[in-house]
């Protein structure tokens, strides 16, 4: 697209001139910001002796200043560096003690400590762009001698010298040395959090084995990858990253790195591929046939070139005339799939949009689904949109001609956790696990996952957790339910 | 009444130190003639909403004021100023963007993007276009503003809000379109 619309040119042109004129404002503003103003002057310590006239004034030789963006949520340029200083002395100190930060981290340099707020999306100035650790791959990242977690064997009590070794739990020999929270039964192994003070989880993920989490603590932000079998630390990378995206497909994690930008990283080593600035914050992705579908928070579907990050189209979800008052959707509950070469998404006002996956073109949409807490999911080459809050509510939607087929009825998961996993879009339904007397240092689980080894919950303090699932006498075991209410396969139109 | 931009002209001669505008001649004389700039520029890009117009105009004032205290030298201090308008126009976006936001269905976004090639009024009316640009969400009226208001290329308005080239031609496409509906729906009222 030119730059300059010929059919407009005219017309948009003298827009400047037709309607860009000063305007006076109210006097009892102008005068109350002069009076500010005046005082602001005044506290200025500037010496009345260099007054001069306005053309002949001379100014002390200092260079100009850019302007700063005076926001009450950025950090002036000074305090950054200062900021970087400290960590670099801090660091510098910690290394001469003999003492990473990270035990498990192969290279205390890419373990950069920041502090990630919750909900504080602001890049830390000092750690922009870590530098991943540099492994070839294939090579799994080695780790220091102190870390190698010690594997409880029948001659072996467990030891645990050092906070970051996982326990062990062998089956019916000993007793786990890092007792769980409230003695959860069929625990194999937990894993205490990074060092520092847990600020916010990122998401957990679970593929070929490997438990992958998005973390960030007082001293570390990135990826933990954990090894499923027995709870050590394959790699931990430090990144930068933000809101509730963390998806893995072809062994690329994905994750909303700050600042509209989608970023992709080796899910074997954790070292970034690329990183892909957006019209948005990324909150859902799909993927089909090399490319990625993008979900953002402003409602945009984009495209992306799998292999490098590379636009391919971008749209917008609509709204309808008749869309209901806004309502503010449960974050991380948005969703987008891939259906019939179509990709579908659900915008905040609860606008459900299909787009060629080809060429971005909406083909159809539609409107009046206010549900914040709904999701689409594609299940037979049909979209199937969800009621969250009403267990039981779901529609179908053909992707060629976006006609919904009202019947699907996905189980009643009142008391069970329902989650998404890491490959597929779609939800498994996990036990629920009693985590002891509930009291204000009872830690909660935030977020689950499972494969066919057990199931996986990260818990409030930090720690990671994994229970044998088919020991969990005391929970509801509902994948080896016998009644057959619970696994009623969905009734078809 | 002046046009912005020659206001801009005449007054960018000089230097302005701050030791001159603390003067308060020198300074009630600078900011007589600036502040009915700086608030018309915030009124026509803010969706005319007096009361947001005047809080930006406020931080444009306090903000430059500050630098004067600093020793920043300006050569033309109009240009200057409606550069640290702009800026505070660009971080109020950023703020507010999400809450600001409208849609508009597939079927009439399309139309209205054919409908370019129609004709459209040669001269448009003050009030009209006044009306339609206010009329126009947020995103839209930042793009329109930045590239026709204030005359800045698509690659320096991608560069300014952080978002792709493509990006920005979407938003102006969109936005012209709007602006033209609002404008020939509203003409005769």
């Amino acid at each position: 697209m030119s730059e300059r619309d010929p059919q407009n040119r005219d017309r948009f042109d003298n827009l400047r001139d037709l309607i860009d004129q000063p305007v006076e404002p109210r006097d009892a503003f102008a005068g109350e910001l002069r009076s500010r103003l005046m005082r602001e002057l005044s506290a200025n310590d500037y010496s009345r002796e260099e007054q001069v006239s306005a053309m002949d004034a001379t100014i002390p030789p200092r260079p100009p200043l850019a302007f700063p963006i005076e926001s009450p949520r950025r950090i002036r340029p000074m305090v950054i560096l200062e900021l970087a200083a400290a960590a670099i002395i801090i660091l510098g100190l910690a290394a001469t003690l003999g003492r990473g930060w990270f035990g498990n981290d192969p290279d205390p340099a890419t373990a950069i400590p920041a502090a990630a707020l919750p909900g504080d999306d602001t890049p830390t100035p000092a750690v922009d762009n870590p530098t991943p650790t540099e492994v070839s791959i294939g090579q799994p990242t080695v780790m220091p001698n102190e870390a190698i977690p010690t594997v409880a064997s029948m001659s072996d009590p467990t030891m645990v010298p050092n906070s970051m070794i996982p326990t062990v739990s062998s089956e019916g020999s000993f007793e786990p040395t890092g007792v769980p929270p409230g003695n959860v039964s069929g625990t194999l192994w937990t894993l205490p959090g990074a060092d520092g003070d847990i600020v916010d989880f990122g998401g957990l993920l679970v593929d070929d084995g490997i438990v992958y989490r998005l973390l960030a603590t007082t001293d570390f932000v990135g990826i933990q990858a954990v090894n499923g079998n027995d709870g050590t630390v394959k790699w931990q990378q430090a990144h930068q990253w933000s809101g509730d995206l963390f998806a893995l497909e072809d062994n690329t994690l994905y994750f909303d790195g700050g600042n509209n930008r989608i970023v992709a990283v080796d899910a074997e080593t954790g070292a970034e591929q690329w990183r892909a600035q957006v019209e948005g914050n990324p909150i859902a992705i799909a993927e089909e046939d090399d490319r990625l579908f993008v979900l953002l928070d402003t409602d945009f579907v984009t495209a992306l070139d799998e292999a490098n990050g590379t636009q391919l189209w971008s749209d917008r979800s609509g709204a309808a005339d008749d869309s209901p008052d806004t309502v503010t959707p449960v974050r991380g509950t948005w969703r987008i799939a891939v259906a019939g070469g179509i990709v579908a998404a659900i915008s905040r006002e609860g606008v459900i949009t299909g787009f060629d996956v080809t060429d971005g073109t909406a083909r159809w949409s539609l409107s009046g689904y206010p549900n914040p807490a709904a999701w689409i999911d594609d299940e037979d080459d049909f979209f199937v949109v969800t009621n969250g809050t009403v267990p039981g509510t779901s529609i179908r939607i053909d992707p060629a001609s976006g006609e919904i087929q009202v019947g699907a009825s996905p189980d009643d998961a009142s008391d069970s956790m329902i989650l998404p996993t890491a490959a597929a879009d779609q939800t498994q339904i996990l036990p629920a696990i009693a985590l002891g007397t509930p009291d204000e240092r009872t830690p909660q689980i935030v977020v689950g996952v499972s494969d066919d080894s057990g199931v996986y919950y990260q818990l409030s303090d930090g720690t990671l957790v994994k229970v044998d699932a088919g020991r969990m006498e005391d929970n509801d075991h509902r994948e080896e339910s016998d009644d057959d209410s619970d696994n009623a396969p969905e009734s078809d139109d | 009444m002046i046009a912005l931009r020659e206001r801009e002209t005449r007054t960018s001669g000089g230097v302005v130190s701050g030791a001159a505008l603390s003067d308060p001649a020198t300074f009630d004389a600078f900011y007589t003639e600036a502040l009915p700039v700086v608030y018309g520029y915030f009124l026509r890009r803010t969706g005319g909403l007096p009361a947001l117009a005047e809080d930006l105009t406020q931080e444009t004032f306090l903000s430059a004021i500050r630098q004067i205290g600093k020793g920043t030298r300006v050569d033309a201090p109009m240009p200057w100023l409606i550069g640290i308008a702009r800026h505070r126009l660009i971080d109020h976006y950023r703020t507010t963007a999400a809450e600001e936001r409208r849609y508009r269905p597939i079927e009439r976004t399309a139309m209205e993007l054919a409908d370019e090639r129609d004709d459209f009024a040669a001269v448009l009316d003050r009030q009209q276009a006044i009306a339609a640009l206010d009329a126009l969400p947020a995103s839209q009226r930042l793009a329109i503003s930045l590239r026709y208001l204030d005359g800045l290329s698509v690659p320096e308005i991608s560069r300014k809000i952080d978002k792709s080239v493509h990006a920005v031609e979407s938003l102006l496409a969109r936005g012209r379109a709007t602006f033209k509906q609002h404008y020939l729906e509203h003409g005769h009222e």
